[in-house]
C-alpha cells in the first residue's frame, strides 16, 4: 500500500504540472540522518521508553515539501519513512474550488520486550507450552515481546467549487497487528488463579463518510453519511489450562461488529447574538 | 484485492480531475501600500491565501485591521481608527473580523455555540497570522517534526497537558494522537466539543474493538467509558481513573468478593515473597497482584462466551 500511495502522489504531481500555472512555486527540505542506539535485547525490559516510537538503530529521513501558486496549493510531508511510526501525507487543493488529502501514518505500541512465558507459541491461535503443566524447568520457556503495529491509511476529497453548496468524502482503513497483554483464569472459576498470556490482535476498520452541505455566513445546513465496519480475523484462540487437566480452553475476542450513521446539522445566524442549532443524529450499530 | 485497487484508481482519477479543474485566477498578490512601512508582515503572509489576495490597496490587511485612509494619509504617525486586532479589543471584535470571511467555512457552523466562544477565545489566541511557522523544540518524548498540537492547547488547558506526560498516556506528546482527532475547537453541541455524538462513539472511532454489541455487557462500559477510562493521562495502567481493584470496588461494593484486597482465608504477600503472617493463612491471594480483579474478569467491556464464563466476563 505504501508504494501504491507514493506512486499515486508522484503521478498527481505530474498531471498537476500543466495545470498549473507559470508562478508555482515549490520548496522544500529533505533531511536525512542515522540514529545508533543500545540493543533492545541488552537491556531488561524499554518498552515503556519505546511504548509509540520507533527508536531502533537506523536512518532516519523527513521530506516537507511545499507547492504555492496564484490559486493551486500542496503540502508533502513525511518523516521516520521506513520505521514503525512512519507518517507520510499530502493534502493539497485549490482556493475556493476544491481540496484533497491522503496520508498514511503508522504506529507502534510496545507493551513489554524479553519477557518469559511458558507457552511456546505465545500469540498464536493455539498456545501449548513444550510439554504439560506445572512446566518448572524455565529453560523450557519462551521470550516474547508484547506489542502491535497500527497503520491508518487515509484519504479525502472536498469539492468546493459550487459554493455555497460542498461535497466531502473521506475514508481511511485501519489495520492492527500483534499481540497485546490479557489474562485469564486458571481451571473452571478463578478459584485456581491465573494465567498471563498474549492475545492475537488481527483487526481491520474501515470507515467511509460523505457530506454534502449548504454554507453561508447566515446559515448551514448538513447531511452526512457514516459507515464503520470493524473485522477482527480471529475471533478466539485456544490455550492450555493448566489447573483443566491440561485441556485446551477458549478465550473470545472482539466480535466484527458494524456502525452506521446518518446525521443533519442546521445553523441559522438570525441575528448577530441570536442562534438556532437543531442536530439529528439516527444512528444503528 | 480489486477493491483496494479500484480505491486506488478512483482517487488518482479524482485527483487528477480536480487538478484539472478550471480555477479562478486570484488577486496576484500585490505588493500593498501598506507594505511600505510594514514590510514583515506583508512578508509573513505572502504564501497564504491572505497574502494572495492582497492587492496594491492592502484590501487584505484593512479587512482585518479596519480603514487605514487616514493612517497613510498621516504616514502612519496616526494610529487606525478602528483596529479590530488592536490589543484592547474584545476576544469577540476579534473574532467578528475573522468570521467577517470564514462564517461560511463549515468547520465554524458551532462556533457561536462552542465553549471557546463562549470563554472570551478569540480566534487570534490560537492562529498566529503574521507569525513564521514555529520552530520545533527538541522533545524528550517525540520523533516527530510535526508540531504537537497539545503544546498549542496546552498554553491554556495545563491540567490537560500535565495529564498527556503521565505513564498511562495517548500518544499525544509522541506527536500520534491531536487534541482535533476528538474535539472540534472550532465549536460543537457536544459534550467537551468532542466530535461525535456521544463520548462512546468518539472513543470507538478509533477503538472499534471495544463496540459490541456483546451478549453480555458491562453497563458501564455501554453508558460512558469515562465511567473507568480518563483520556488525557493517568497514573495507572490503560488510563484508568483509579487503581484495579479500588476501580472495581467503587460499584461492586458487595458479592462473592469482598470490598477488600484480599478475600477471606487468602494472604497478603509481602515484598520478599514470603507470606503476611499476620493474615492468619498461607494461601496467597490472586486479587490484588497484577491487574488484579481483571486477571480473571479480563473480558470487561464485554464477552460473547457462553454460560457463566461469558456472564462474569472472564473470557
Amino acid at each position: 500500500m505504501n508504494k501504491r500511495l507514493i506512486s499515486i502522489l508522484v503521478a498527481n504531481l505530474f498531471v498537476a504540472a500543466p495545470a498549473i500555472a507559470q508562478d508555482f512555486k515549490v520548496e522544500g527540505t529533505v533531511s536525512a540522518g542515522v540514529i545508533n542506539t543500545r540493543n533492545k535485547d541488552d537491556v531488561v525490559d524499554a518498552s515503556k521508553l519505546n511504548e509509540y516510537k520507533d527508536l531502533s538503530s537506523g536512518g532516519l529521513s523527513a521530506v516537507d515539501v511545499k507547492g504555492r501558486g496564484s490559486s493551486y496549493w500542496f503540502d508533502l510531508f513525511g518523516e521516520n519513512i521506513g520505521r514503525d511510526d512512519q507518517y507520510i501525507g499530502l493534502k493539497g487543493g485549490a482556493d475556493k474550488t476544491f481540496k484533497y488529502w491522503l496520508s498514511s501514518d503508522s504506529l507502534r505500541h510496545n507493551f513489554l520486550f524479553n519477557g518469559r512465558t511458558p507457552y511456546a507459541n505465545p500469540g498464536s491461535e493455539v498456545q501449548r507450552p513444550p510439554s504439560n503443566f506445572a512446566l518448572l524447568n524455565q529453560g523450557l520457556w519462551t521470550n516474547l515481546d508484547v506489542s502491535y503495529k497500527r497503520r491508518d491509511d487515509a484519504v479525502g476529497f472536498e469539492l468546493q467549487a459550487l459554493n455555497p453548496w460542498y461535497v466531502r468524502v473521506e475514508g481511511n482503513r485501519v489495520k492492527t497487528t500483534g499481540t497485546k497483554v490479557g489474562a485469564s483464569s486458571q481451571g473452571m472459576s478463578p478459584g485456581n488463579g491465573y494465567v498471563d498470556l498474549a492475545f492475537p490482535v488481527d483487526y481491520e476498520t474501515r470507515n467511509a463518510s460523505i457530506e454534502g452541505g449548504f454554507s453561508t455566513k447566515t446559515m448551514h445546513f448538513s447531511l452526512s453519511w457514516l459507515t464503520s465496519k470493524f473485522e477482527n480475523e480471529q475471533e478466539s484462540f485456544a490455550w492450555q489450562n493448566g489447573y483443566w487437566g491440561n485441556g485446551l480452553d477458549p478465550t473470545y475476542l472482539p466480535p466484527d461488529n458494524k456502525y452506521s450513521r446518518i446525521a443533519g446539522n442546521a445553523t441559522i445566524r438570525k441575528l448577530p447574538s441570536t442562534r438556532r442549532s437543531p442536530r439529528a443524529s439516527p444512528r444503528t450499530s | 484485492m480489486h477493491h483496494r485497487l479500484a480505491a486506488a484508481l478512483a482517487t488518482a482519477c479524482a485527483l487528477s480531475l480536480s487538478f484539472l479543474w478550471s480555477v479562478p485566477a486570484s488577486a496576484q498578490g500585490a505588493e500593498p501600500v501598506c507594505s511600505k512601512c510594514h514590510e514583515e508582515s506583508q512578508d509573513s503572509i505572502k504564501a497564504t491565501p491572505h497574502g494572495r489576495k492582497n492587492d496594491a490597496k492592502g484590501t487584505a490587511c484593512t479587512n482585518c485591521h479596519g480603514d487605514a485612509t487616514e493612517h497613510v494619509a498621516a504616514k502612519g504617525k496616526k494610529p487606525l481608527a478602528k483596529n479590530p486586532m488592536a490589543k484592547a479589543t474584545t476576544a469577540n471584535v476579534k473574532s467578528e473580523a475573522c468570521m467577517s470571511c470564514h462564517s461560511s467555512n463549515r468547520h465554524l457552523a458551532f462556533w457561536e455555540s462552542g465553549k471557546h466562544a463562549k470563554n472570551d477565545v478569540a480566534c487570534s489566541n490560537c492562529h498566529n497570522i503574521h507569525g513564521s511557522a514555529k520552530a520545533v523544540a527538541a522533545a524528550p518524548f517525540t520523533t516527530t517534526q510535526r508540531p504537537i498540537e497539545a503544546d498549542m492547547c496546552g498554553t491554556c488547558h495545563k491540567q490537560v497537558r500535565n495529564a498527556t506526560m503521565k505513564p498511562s498516556h495517548h500518544p499525544i506528546l509522541e506527536g500520534k494522537v491531536k487534541c482535533s482527532d476528538c474535539h472540534n475547537v472550532h465549536g460543537s453541541l457536544t459534550q467537551a466539543m468532542v466530535k461525535h455524538e456521544t463520548v462512546n462513539q468518539q472513543c470507538f472511532s478509533c477503538h472499534a474493538d471495544k463496540r459490541g454489541p456483546y451478549v453480555f455487557g458491562h453497563p458501564p462500559v455501554e453508558e460512558n467509558c469515562l465511567s473507568c477510562h480518563t483520556p488525557h493521562g493517568s497514573s495507572h495502567n490503560k488510563l484508568l481513573n483509579e487503581k484495579v481493584p479500588n476501580l472495581c470496588q467503587d460499584c461492586h461494593v458487595q458479592g462473592r468478593h469482598p470490598t477488600a484486597y484480599y478475600g477471606q482465608n487468602q494472604a497478603w504477600i509481602k515484598p520478599d515473597g514470603t507470606v503476611n503472617p499476620d493474615s492468619g493463612t498461607t494461601a496467597a491471594s490472586s486479587r490484588f497482584v497484577s491487574r488484579s480483579c481483571l486477571n480473571c474478569h479480563n473480558a470487561i467491556h464485554g464477552s460473547n462466551a457462553p454460560s457463566s464464563r461469558g456472564k462474569y466476563l472472564i473470557r
